[in-house]
Order: C-alpha cells, then structure tokens, then sequence
C-alpha cells in the first residue's frame, strides 16, 4: 500500500523510470526501509494497468519511464489526507505479556529485561542517527520514533513495578 | 584533557565521615562527549564539581590540560575555572536581577576585564541558542527550555574547552530536552569542546560517546555503542 502510493508521489513531482523511483525511495526514508526492487516494478505494472500512470516508452538504455494521470493524482491526493490508524492493544508484545500473566507461563521476567535491553539499543542507535544527520524532516521522523520508545520503556518500567 | 587520578573526597558532618568519591580514575580526550550515569547519591555531581575546581579532593589529582589543579591556589584555580570550563546546571542558576544578555556576558566580566569584542560574542550566541528578542527580559519570565538555554550560552560564552553539565535536562519535557542536546552536540562537533554531562535520562545519554556507570563512588564500568553486550549491562544497570 505504502510503496503503491509512494510511487505516486514521486512521479507527482516528476516523470521518472522504476529505478529512478528505487533511488529516490532510498534516499527519502535515509535507506531505513528496505524495499524490493522487484514490488517497485511489479507495482508500476499494476498502476499502469489501474490507469493511474501511463507509460511513455522505453529510453534508449531499455528503462521505461512513467507518468501519473489525473486519477493518479485524485488516488494520490485522498492517501495523503486519509489518517492512518495505528494498532494500540493488539500487539505482540502485550499479547506475550497477557499470556503469561494468565495462564502462569513462566519467562515473564525474561520477556520484560530483554525487551528492555532492546528498547535501550534503539534508543542509541537512534540517538546517534539523529545526531548524524542533517535532514531536518528525517530527524522528526526519528523523534517520533524515539518518542515510542519512551512509551513502551515507561510501560515495561510500570509492568515491573507491578510484579 | 582532563585526567583524575585516584580521586578520594569524603566530607565530615559532625563526628561522622561521608566518603563520597573512593578513587576515581578517569581520563577525558579533547572533544569528547561523555555521559555519566548511576544511582542518586552515589557521588556523579561531586565528581563534577572536583572536575570544575568548584572544590577540592581529599586527596588524589585532577588534571585540566596537564595543569593539576590542587597545586593551584584558590585565586589560580578561578582563573583556570573562568578560561577553560564551563558549567550547565539542572536548575539554571540565573541571577533574576540580571536580564538574558546580562546573565549570559556575566562569566565574560566577571573578572572585570573589559573586551570590547563582548558584545558581539553576546549577540552571536544569543543566535546561535535561539533566543533573539528576550535579551532584555528577565529569566523569571521564560519557559524552562528558555531559561536552560541562557545557562547554556553563559555556559559557552567564554568558549571553555570543557563543558559539565549537571542534569541539564532533568527539568525538561522531552521536546525541550531533544532541543537541549541538538544544541550541545552542536557545540561539540563544531567547537570540538569536550562535554561531561550527568545524566538520569538513557536518552540523554544517547548523545555522547561514551557512557560511564558510576556506582557507590566508583566508575563501574565505561561503555560505547561499539562493546560488545553493551545493551545488556545497561538494562541491568539502569534496572
Ligand atoms: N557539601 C556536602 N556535605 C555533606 N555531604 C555531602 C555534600 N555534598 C554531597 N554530599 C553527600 O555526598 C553524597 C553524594 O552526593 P552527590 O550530590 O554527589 O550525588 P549524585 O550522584 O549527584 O546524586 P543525584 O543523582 O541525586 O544528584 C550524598 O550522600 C550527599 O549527601
Ligand atoms: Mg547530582
């Protein structure tokens, strides 16, 4: 879904081949998010065939490039407006945590300290990113992903407590 | 740098001793950024004020660019102080007297030397900490980012080579506190200033190069990104 529109906005700006958008996705998400080269064409196929984009041929190196159309745009716009919805209870992590607090399955402890070892790595692996790099959007990207740290490192924090 | 060597302070309260530091060794590179974290009580901020020459050891050395600071006197050790360090503290210490510009040039006069290049040194960094158009307000009037702000260009205005900040984010909400640090590592990238930075806050601590665990008087251990296990000791040491 991500990837479908992504392209989109990409070629909303400018008319690009798929390996054009394969570098422009890269560089976007910082190469924070691996992507298969081969959904990127696949994809372009389908939104072809969806109307969305149109192809303009292929250049002289074989690529072929694409262009979006004006349902492309109106498919676009409506993605861009419409609020995602995150996942708030149905986790796996409290669905470990309810399974071995009911059901007395031992590794409760476990669970909690490694998952706090973990947190604790992201929280200075992210740091450090952060510190490193100069794109300003990026950097709020990566202060909201630190923000959900805090979250669940506050919740294990309590969780402990509670023990 | 900086390097302590078998740092002893204990302090006397009626008949009883309070051994606080138990030999401290440590050795502080120019331009790094160093987290210290451990348990309340344990001796962080006494360690910072013997580093800053705010107090003396018991015994055992500090040396600040291979000048040590116990063969100084007093007079001598506020000279070293006011050249080479600055200080960052939890609860600011601003003088409510003084407006923003006043607070931040006052380590520049202080010594009642008179540089005429102080006003602009004062406007500069008043850009660069982002606080331009509360120059003539009074600290009681801003936020406590704002107000932590102006600490921090005090801290810097004298460009120390060594900065030791006390919980410079303890008071803040984590915006405030993100802001904060951007602004210290800015520093020690640009200026290449070496900061000790005491810290309660894991992602606080994420800014610096290395993080030392400080226990019962004692460095525990001192960890970086790049050790092995590193998260593990860590998570129990924060547990
Ligand atoms: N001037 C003093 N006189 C007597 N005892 C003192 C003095 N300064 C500090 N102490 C004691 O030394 C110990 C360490 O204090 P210090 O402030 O260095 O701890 P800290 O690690 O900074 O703790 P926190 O995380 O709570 O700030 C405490 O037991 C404190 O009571
Ligand atoms: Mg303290």
């Amino acid at each position: 879904m991500t990837v479908k529109f992504t392209i989109l906005g990409f070629l909303y700006y400018k008319d690009m081949h798929g390996y054009e958008i394969i570098t422009e996705f890269n560089n976007l998400v910082q190469n924070q998010w691996p992507l298969n080269p081969g959904q990127v064409y696949s994809t372009l196929e389908r939104l072809e065939r969806d109307g969305l984009v149109e192809s303009l041929g292929e250049n002289n190196k074989g690529r072929i490039a694409y262009r979006i159309t004006e349902k492309g745009k109106e498919a676009l716009s409506d993605w861009i407006t419409t609020p995602i919805k995150r996942p708030l209870l149905r986790e796996e992590l409290y669905m470990k945590f309810l399974l071995a607090g009911n059901k007395q399955l031992t590794g409760l402890e476990e669970l909690i300290n490694s998952q706090k070892e973990l947190i604790i790595k992201q929280i200075l692996i992210l740091t450090d990113f952060k510190k490193n790099i100069d794109n300003k959007n990026f950097k709020k990207i990566i202060y909201g992903g630190l923000l959900h740290l805090e979250a669940d490192l506050k919740w294990l924090e309590y969780i402990k407590e509670e023990m | 740098m900086i390097s302590v060597n078998q740092l002893f302070k204990h302090f006397e309260q009626g008949n009883q001793k309070i051994e606080v530091l138990k030999g401290v060794d440590l050795s502080i590179k120019e331009g790094e950024f160093i987290a210290i974290m451990g348990p309340s009580g344990s001796g962080k901020s006494t360690l910072l004020q013997l580093l800053g020459g705010l107090d003396t050891p018991s015994s055992g050395q500090v040396k600040i660019q291979g000048k040590d600071f116990s063969g100084l006197t007093e007079k001598q050790r506020t000279i070293v102080r006011r050249k080479d360090i600055g200080f960052i503290f939890q609860n600011y210490q601003l003088l409510p007297t003084l407006t923003v510009e006043e607070n931040i040039g006052f380590p520049l006069h202080a010594d009642g030397r008179k540089d005429k290049n102080n006003k602009e040194k004062i406007i500069n960094i008043i850009k660069e900490v982002g606080l331009e158009g509360l120059e003539k307000k009074s600290p009681n009037l801003l936020s406590g980012g704002q107000q932590q702000r102006v600490s921090i260009a005090r801290g810097l205005i004298h460009e120390p080579k060594i900065l030791l900040a006390d919980e410079p984010t303890g008071n803040l909400d984590r915006k405030r506190a993100e802001e904060i640090l951007d602004l210290l590592s800015k520093f020690n990238k640009q200026r290449k200033q070496s900061i000790i930075m005491v810290t309660h806050d894991i992602f606080a601590a994420g800014y610096a190069d290395k993080i030392i665990l400080f226990k019962d008087g004692l460095i525990e251990k001192e960890v970086t990104r790049e050790d092995h296990g590193y998260a593990e000791y860590l998570a129990s040491f924060l547990a």
